[in-house]
Parts: structure tokens; C-alpha cells; sequence
């Protein structure tokens, strides 16, 4: 049962889904049919080595017909994947594979990716129980959550059941702590527990705010005006002929940072705004990121940290 | 960036619509109300986007529901097998809480005793950082919905899929009140 302890390698242009499954051997078939691209070492890490623009082609517009019924699992796949550096290395975009192994992958992915960090970690030492394999390749319609998990003991270290399974329990609870660790900007250079939760904790509290202040916005821009008249032109993504140039250009920006997630280009300064618009609150900033969390991330926690220990 | 964009569509139909659910219901013209109903309405779009795969959307929902002041705009928006059940994890919720409440009170007594016998041994580092830990982790059950009796991993998890959530509806909602303040603009002119 040897998996590969190659290094950590993005996969290039023809890396494709199949690299993000798990590599042990027996699913050896799926991985090694791959055309290109190195095989990455199934940790967590090489999951979010991924590319993002890769990643969410090959998952989301290829698998959207055919997503499994668990939305959950794919969601949080999707997550996965999406946390990778966001710099797209491949240009060409692969062709996708066949929704039903993109989906089933997309499955197995989240699901066995605690087994395979634990697995990439081990020297030498014995398995747990037996376990239910679903790391065959191929699309099996799907897959039900196996029965055990896979463990490898590390060198070194005891191999009785209650600590391999609170090693377990601890690796997932780590993995967990890195995703989020990811999502919440300026956490990555924090270490340690308290300081990462804390991080998280101001960063719940800063959106709650957002969306009550925005959502106060929203009522008040809306005086006589019914809320839904605008259904046409928000959900399609073509220009209209009849916005001024600029707030024309401003929205299209606005809404592709909305659907790529693309915060690297500031907005021009909506200058002209301030002068027409009379709801305008000064506090509206020129980035399209949030409003509340960068700024207090970049002034530091000071005062939500002493909003907190008065909390606590 | 983080949810897919699916997802993302999802909830950007669903406020919509919600949205002008809202606007047929409620006549009235405070501005609080109308903040509310905003906030009813884009939560429960959030929520019901989500799916049921989510403990946190029916917290939410609940929440709302267990205000006798929604009733009339969450019946339109969920239609009434929907309020049904929100309703229902309402009521249901309250009972949880208070076993909960009583788990906990034991929990704390029980610490609190512990803590007691070990301050004549010294505060070791691990022990004050446990304490810290338990007690973001207590805030973070506070903070987020519907976390209330999750432990650990499944805390996090949730954190998780709520931080994207919330971070969805904060894009969305800002694309919004852009959108309409142009236009209105625009009108003006």
C-alpha cells in the first residue's frame, strides 16, 4: 500500500481532477490515467495548491447538471479547492472530466481527505480497523460514508485505538482550523488557538454588522420605490443601455467582483457619487471588499478585542 | 471568491424575489420596518439557499419565525408549509435551550470546582489557554445561529459554512444598494 510521498506539485495544464483524489494505490487507475500533471500528494495542502480558476471550472460548470444530493459535501469541496493561491498557473483550461467522476470525486475528496494527511504522515506503524475503500477510481454513483477511517500510526508514537482515535479527532479539528484560518484574511500569520479564534470571532462579528448596515442601506435607498423593480437587470450580466457611463462601468465592476471574487482591483473613488447621490454616508469605501472588516483588520483588533474581554 | 457561484446565483434569485415579497407586503414606510423586512427577507434567501444541509440556515429561519412580527412576510416568502416548520424548529428550539441551559449550569459547577481545587497548583499554560479556548468557543455558539449544542468539529464547521454564507449576502447586498442608488441616479437626471 504505497502512496507516493512525492513533493507538494501543482498540477499543471492537463492536471485535472483526478490529481485532487486521494493517490492511493487503488485508485491508482483514475489518478495515473490523468494526462499531465504531477500527481499531488493527496494532502490537504495539495488540495489547496490547486489553482482557483482550474478548480472551480473543473467542479463547478462541468458538475452543475450533475451534482450528487448531498450538496453539502460538494460545497465544502468546492470550498476546498477554492482556497488555493489564487494565482492561475495553467492558462489553457482543461476539458473537464465527465461530470459523474467529477462529482463523485468531488465527494470523495472532502470526504477522505483526513484519511489521506494522516496516511501522507505515516512511516511505519499498523492500520486501524478495517475499512470500508471507496478509493477506487471510477464514478460509483455514490459513495456512502465508509465505515471506519483509515489511520496510520506515526513513527514513534502509541498505536492503541483511543489515542489513534483522538489523533484523529485532533487532525480533523486541526484541518478545520487551517480552512478557516483561510478564510478569514489576516489569519494566516496568527499561531496558536485563542488568537485564531479570536481573529474569527471579530471577523462573525464585522460581517453580522456589514449585512445589518448594508441591509439598512437598502431599505433606505428604496423610499417610495417598490423593492423588486429591478429583477431584470440585476441577475444578468449585461451592460445596460440606459445607466450613465459610469455608474455603468462602476456596476460591471462591482458585479464581477461580486461573481469572480476578484478583490485585487480597487474601484475608482465614486466621487461623482457624493456629489449627485444624497444617501451617500461617507463611510463608503473604494475597495469592493468589505467595508468594516479590512479596515478594522488593518487598525488592529484594538477595540474589538476590548469589546471582548468586556464579553468575556 | 469562496462560495460557488452557483450558490451565489442561488441566493441572488432568491433575495431578489424575497425582496419583492417584501416590498408587496409591508406598506408601511418607517425605515426601521423596512430595515427589518430587508433583513427577514435576505436572511431567509440565505437560508433557503443554503438547503437543508445546514443546521445554521434553520436557526436562522426559526429565529426569525418565533417573532409574531414576520409571520405575515415569512408566510409569503416560504409559503405556508414553510412557515409550518419554521414555526415548529422554533417552538422545538426552546426546549433544547433549556436542557441545554441545565447541562451547562452543571458544567460550569463542576469547573468551577475543579478550578478551585487546582488554584493552589500553579496556573500551567495550558490550563489558562484551555480556558481562553472554551471561552471564544462559548462566544463563537453565541454568535453563530443554531450552534448552541455543537461541539468541536462540528462548531467549526459551522463557523465555516456561516462565514462564507454571511459573506455571500454582505457582496450581494452591497451589489444591491449599489445598483439601486445608480439607478436612482440615474432617474434623477
Amino acid at each position: 500500500m504505497r502512496h507516493p510521498s512525492s513533493p507538494l506539485e501543482v498540477p499543471g495544464a492537463g492536471g485535472e481532477i483526478q490529481a485532487l483524489v486521494p493517490v492511493a494505490s487503488a485508485s491508482g487507475s483514475a489518478a495515473r490515467s490523468s494526462s499531465g500533471g504531477g500527481r499531488s500528494g493527496g494532502s490537504f495542502t495539495a488540495l489547496l495548491g490547486l489553482p482557483t480558476s482550474q478548480a472551480m471550472e473543473l467542479l463547478l460548470p462541468a458538475a452543475a447538471p450533475a451534482f450528487p444530493a448531498d450538496p453539502d459535501l460538494v460545497d465544502r469541496a468546492a470550498r476546498f479547492s477554492a482556497f488555493a493561491s489564487p494565482s492561475p498557473s495553467s492558462p489553457s483550461p482543461t476539458p473537464p472530466p465527465p461530470p459523474s467522476s467529477s462529482a463523485a470525486a468531488a465527494k470523495r475528496k472532502a470526504d477522505p481527505a483526513n484519511r489521506v494527511s494522516k496516511s501522507k504522515a505515516a512511516k511505519k506503524g499498523k492500520t486501524a480497523a478495517a475499512s470500508g475503500e471507496d478509493k477506487d477510481g471510477g464514478g460509483d454513483g455514490d459513495d456512502e460514508k465508509p465505515a471506519y477511517v483509515h489511520v496510520r500510526a506515526r513513527r514513534g508514537q502509541a498505536t492503541d485505538s483511543h489515542s489513534l482515535a483522538e489523533r484523529a479527532r485532533r487532525e480533523k479539528i486541526n484541518a478545520r482550523m487551517e480552512l478557516l484560518k483561510e478564510l478569514v484574511p489576516g489569519c494566516s500569520k496568527v499561531s496558536g488557538t485563542v488568537l485564531v479564534l479570536d481573529e474569527i470571532i471579530n471577523h462573525v462579528q464585522s460581517l453580522q454588522r456589514q449585512v445589518e448596515y448594508l441591509s439598512m442601506r437598502l431599505a433606505a435607498v428604496n423610499p417610495r420605490v417598490d423593492f423588486g423593480g429591478l429583477d431584470n437587470f440585476l441577475t444578468t450580466e449585461v451592460t445596460w443601455p440606459d445607466m450613465g457611463i459610469n455608474g455603468a462601468r462602476h456596476l460591471m465592476q462591482l458585479q464581477q467582483h461580486f461573481w469572480h471574487g476578484d478583490l485585487a482591483h480597487p474601484l475608482q473613488p465614486p466621487s461623482q457619487w457624493e456629489k449627485r447621490a444624497d444617501t451617500h454616508p461617507p463611510v463608503f469605501s473604494n475597495s469592493s471588499s468589505s467595508l468594516f472588516g479590512y479596515d478594522l483588520a488593518s487598525s488592529g483588533a484594538q477595540p474589538q478585542t476590548g469589546k471582548l474581554k468586556t464579553e468575556l | 471568491m469562496h462560495a460557488p457561484r452557483r450558490f451565489k446565483r442561488d441566493f441572488m434569485e432568491r433575495l431578489l424575489l424575497s425582496l419583492q415579497v417584501a416590498g408587496l407586503t409591508s406598506k408601511s414606510m418607517g425605515l426601521r420596518e423596512r430595515r427589518d423586512a430587508v433583513r427577514v427577507s435576505s436572511d431567509v434567501a440565505m437560508a433557503s439557499a443554503r438547503g437543508r444541509g445546514a443546521p445554521w440556515a434553520r436557526a436562522l429561519v426559526a429565529r426569525h419565525a418565533a417573532k409574531r412580527r414576520n409571520e405575515a412576510l415569512l408566510r409569503r416568502i416560504m409559503g405556508g408549509g414553510g412557515y409550518e416548520r419554521a414555526a415548529a424548529a422554533a417552538a422545538g428550539r426552546k426546549e433544547v435551550r433549556s436542557r441545554k441551559i441545565v447541562t451547562r449550569s452543571h458544567r460550569l459547577c463542576s469547573s468551577r470546582r475543579k478550578r478551585r481545587s487546582l488554584a493552589m497548583a500553579a496556573a500551567s499554560g495550558a490550563m489558562v489557554a484551555r480556558t481562553m479556548v472554551k471561552g471564544r468557543l462559548r462566544l463563537l455558539r453565541r454568535l453563530v445561529p443554531g450552534a448552541d449544542a455543537l461541539h468541536g468539529f462540528s462548531l467549526l464547521s459551522e463557523t465555516l459554512d456561516y462565514v462564507v454564507c454571511l459573506k455571500t449576502q454582505a457582496a450581494a447586498a452591497r451589489l444591491q444598494t449599489c445598483m439601486r442608488c445608480v439607478r436612482g441616479v440615474n432617474e434623477k437626471l
